[in-house]
């Protein structure tokens, strides 16, 4: 499958400071895929480095083939741009930004925007700057789907949204990309939006990627077991897990591993367990799981 | 294209562009009533003789004017685009970046040179009934400075609001002051006839100045 976005030993630095190195990632057409990370992993960063706006320190990130730092107007019109906060320009009404965006794209689908604006509650006349963060998230979303591109760059949607709003950017953005088999590449603070809308995930964690796959297979392989144990174990760091969080007597061990090797190595280190069992998560589980609460 | 961002750039700026479009026609009205009053005082023969040998001249309260609406119009236009980096819209735009820029701050010049030559044409045309021919000349090179400064000193404005370190803003702070001292070195009337092709030359250069901070803000560099 083609790729729409590739990036090859991806890296940056904030002065002295790296916030990652080395990222290896591809999103390919059609996929809708969230970009997973604590607060300052660098998910932003990856996003205006996707978008050229900001130089990385190392590595190169492809648009549909150009180098990200370059991106020709054409390619541009192939891309929607979501800002983080949905900034849009706050001087305008919706029918006034309509216009101004609509002379630069050629392919401009006016109705799926005032399809969207007419379930918002506002005045045609009313300013852009008046409206709630959440009827501003509505506008921000419809201008991208009257500018119909293939490729969408979202930054953290879900900011500031109540769970209403929060859903209905979702279930519009969803269906959009569906049936238009457009290309997601998105980040969100708030996991359970990305798991009601994503196919694929990509978590950064530790400066690198420590997931990227079909969010399917990383929830069905990324396991979480739940036990207690009488002894206080110091150090898990051999133990078949990328994270054991241990309070008092209960343990939650989280790994890519099978079950039988995760009983092996606490049968082989002398580790008694009692209530042994594997726990259902849901994709906020899984992430804590994988990066750790701190 | 140019016109959906007139049109923009109209909206965003349009109670500021009238707040000085009606500051530049009061300023014009009173140069012409200050010199019908001058006339009124000592007679015509008088003025003329002392604004053509006693080098006085009535018109400096003018100096600073369209200094000031250069600056207040570049920040009118351009603070709302750096605030939360909404510029970056703009930057996303199936348009070169450099070019899209340099339409913005067409936009701006634009705007100036319909308030300056308003203020321009009212003011002479005022003092043409009153004054000789050759006193208005010189009263148009003594405000072409003046006004070719406004236009530099809204290009220096946008290259300082571009820049996003505070080190870096505050030298070209004092450089922009620097080069916009050449416009105003002196108001004695008709002295900058023999620089004014120079202003010109320097304002035309001021025009692109405001590309590489634009750049650095763009790509994120802030160091």
């Amino acid at each position: 499958m083609e790729n729409i976005i590739e990036c090859k030993n991806l890296t940056h630095h904030y002065g002295t400071k790296p916030v990652f190195e080395n990222l290896n990632f591809n999103v390919p057409a059609g996929s809708i895929l969230g970009l997973l990370g604590k607060n300052g992993t660098g998910k932003t960063t990856t996003i205006n480095i996707l978008n050229g706006f900001l130089q990385p320190t190392g590595g190169q990130c492809y648009v549909f083939g150009e180098d990200s730092q370059h991106i020709s107007p054409r390619t541009k019109a192939r891309i929607g741009y979501l800002l983080e906060g949905h900034i849009q320009y706050g001087f305008m009404t919706i029918a006034e930004i309509e216009r101004y965006y609509s002379a630069y794209y050629p392919g401009w689908k006016k109705e799926p925007y005032y399809e969207l604006m007419e379930k918002l509650d506002v005045a045609p006349n009313q300013k852009i700057s008046s409206m709630s963060t959440g009827q501003r998230s509505q506008v921000a979303l419809g201008l991208i789907l009257a500018q119909d591109p293939e490729l969408l760059i979202l930054d953290d949607f879900s900011m500031g949204l109540d769970p209403g709003y929060r859903r209905l950017f979702i279930d519009y953005l969803r269906e959009y990309a569906r049936a238009g088999n457009k290309t997601v590449f998105t980040t969100s603070h708030i996991i359970q939006d990305m798991e009601r809308l994503i196919d694929d995930v990509l978590i950064l964690d530790s400066k690198q990627v420590v997931a990227q796959q079909h969010l399917n297979d990383f929830m069905e392989h990324f396991r979480k077991y739940t036990f207690t144990t009488d002894r206080k174990v110091e150090d898990w760091s051999q133990a078949p897990a990328v994270n054991v969080e241990q309070m008092n007597q209960h343990v939650e061990l989280y790994t890519w591993a099978e079950e039988i090797e995760v009983k092996a190595f606490l049968d082989g280190n002398g580790i008694l367990t009692e209530n042994f069992s594997p726990e259902n998560m849901n994709l906020e589980d899984a992430f804590i799981g994988l990066t750790g609460k701190y | 294209m140019l016109k959906a961002l007139f049109i923009k750039e109209w909206i965003k700026i349009r109670w500021i562009l009238i707040g000085f479009f009606v500051v530049s026609l009061f300023s014009a009205a009173k140069l012409m009533m200050d010199i019908h009053h001058q006339i009124e005082l000592m007679g015509a023969a008088n003025l003329w003789d002392i604004l053509l040998f006693n080098n006085f001249n009535p018109y400096r309260w003018m100096e600073y004017v369209p200094l000031f609406t250069g600056i207040a119009i570049a920040l009118a236009q351009f603070i709302p685009e750096v605030q939360q980096k909404r510029i970056k819209l703009m930057f996303h735009l199936p348009v070169n970046e450099n070019r899209m820029l340099m339409q913005l701050t067409l936009m701006g010049d634009l705007f100036l040179f319909v308030i300056f030559l308003s203020e321009l044409l009212i003011a002479l045309t005022g003092i043409t009934f009153v004054l000789p021919k050759k006193l208005v000349t010189d009263a148009f090179i003594t405000f072409a400075p003046w006004f070719l400064g406004g236009i530099t000193a809204y290009h220096l404005t946008v290259m300082v609001i571009f820049e996003s370190t505070a080190f870096r803003r505050l030298f070209l702070i004092l450089i922009a002051s620097a080069f916009i001292t050449l416009f105003y070195q002196t108001a004695t009337t008709g002295a900058y006839r023999p620089a004014l092709p120079l202003l010109g030359i320097l304002t035309l250069l001021a025009f692109f100045t405001h590309l590489y901070t634009a750049y650095r803000f763009r790509k994120g560099i802030n160091q």
